[in-house]
């Protein structure tokens, strides 16, 4: 089975057709970097940009429809996975057939996004995890490996957030268990590989964040409540039937 | 010294009559008030007649008729705060939905444009939310 999701047409359940791929962005307090991002992302023909704002307090709002994108505004801090899944309500509604995350601190490169797209085609997949290897320190060594075996998740980058869904996955991380997932790597993975759905990687270069700390991880308490949250995703939800390809 | 009888009957009363009232004044939910109804008939009944939980426990095998009491109410409490956390979970994904669907019918969306200012009043008519229920 061929399929062709880059630049196709689809139509959605609205009856809205929608062509090219949308990039969703969810970003919380990213004005220094979210301006860069949007417009590196709309610098290709064939792409929206979508910035689903976790309620910042700065003006990254702004900053985003300046620079271009449509804006959804989360009406309170609701997590980064709520923000993506209002992405893909809105992906699914206007016909896209695909999506791509991308983080708002400009770690991810916006030039990979077909690329990311075009494993996804070649892989038949409905998943495409954008890995960097090179990133891995230590912790993220140890985390990786420990998730890794417990979730029953052959992938090299088990965190990386820059993503490509086909509609069928997007309407699956859209069902009623999937509401109360509070971050975007593992439950997400793990759900997809539950359905029975491939996934595949393919080899981006990430840099390192330049501006503040990392959003998700602000404290050592931060940390904790991730690692806990995750352990106890893999061990409820251990994926097992999957298929992977290589992208 | 008062017979126990008045202490535990006195407490019971105070605690079902506490329950009633705000079960009259509409506090509780309705699906709610079935269980603290329950709870209130219950604690009058064993405030009234603390002695049969004595006849229970022996009938039970226990020899110590009051850790039946306090074994019967840790499970009644741990039953009720399960449910409590599964309306709380059942509350999260309502409110998280509402906040996503909210989110999608923001001027920014409905104008689809590439700009768009705070200050200018919003013109656009908003477009069918076709997949709300997906």
């Amino acid at each position: 089975m061929t399929k062709q999701l880059l630049f196709s047409t689809s139509r959605s359940d609205s009856g809205l057709v929608s062509q090219g791929l949308v990039v969703l962005i969810p970003a919380r307090d990213e004005e220094a970097t979210i301006g860069e991002v949007v417009r590196a992302v709309l610098a290709a023909p064939g792409r929206k940009a979508v910035v689903i704002d976790d309620h910042s307090s700065d003006a990254t709002r702004r900053c985003a429809r300046a620079a271009g994108a449509i804006v959804l505004a989360l009406p309170f801090h609701a997590g980064a996975w709520c923000a993506i899944q209002t992405g893909f309500r809105y992906a699914l509604e206007r016909g896209y057939r695909v999506s791509v995350t991308m983080d708002a601190d400009g770690q991810h490169p916006a030039a990979a996004i077909e690329r990311l797209v075009a494993s996804l085609n070649a892989g038949n997949a409905d998943l495409a995890v954008g890995r960097d290897a090179g990133r891995a320190n230590l912790s993220r060594l140890l985390a990786w490996s420990l998730f890794r075996r417990l979730g029953g998740l052959d992938l090299v980058d088990l965190t990386s957030g820059m993503k490509a869904y086909s509609q069928r996955a997007m309407q699956l991380l859209l069902a009623d268990d999937a509401l109360l997932l509070d971050y975007q790597d593992l439950g997400s993975l793990l759900f997809v590989r539950q359905a029975g759905m491939r996934i595949c990687e393919c080899d981006v270069t990430m840099s390192p964040r330049r501006v503040g700390n990392s959003r998700l991880f602000p404290t050592w308490r931060a940390v904790a409540s991730y690692v806990v949250q995750t352990l106890l995703l893999t061990l409820t939800r251990p994926a097992v039937a999957g298929k992977r390809t290589r992208g | 010294m008062i017979s126990y009888r008045i202490t535990t009957a006195t407490l019971a009363l105070a605690i079902a009559g506490t329950i009633l009232w705000l079960l009259k004044r509409s506090k509780l939910h309705t699906l709610h008030s079935v269980w603290w109804f329950g709870t209130a008939a219950f604690i009058v009944f064993l405030g009234l007649f603390p002695k049969a939980f004595d006849v229970l426990g022996a009938t039970l095998g226990i020899r110590y008729p009051p850790s039946l009491a306090l074994t019967i109410a840790i499970c009644l409490i741990l039953v009720k705060v399960l449910t409590m956390d599964l309306e709380r979970a059942s509350q999260e994904k309502r409110i998280r939905l509402l906040a996503q669907r909210l989110a999608l019918l923001e001027p920014d969306r409905r104008a689809d444009a590439p700009f768009h200012d705070d200050s200018a009043p919003e013109t656009n008519a908003a477009q069918p939310e076709s997949d709300l229920n997906r």
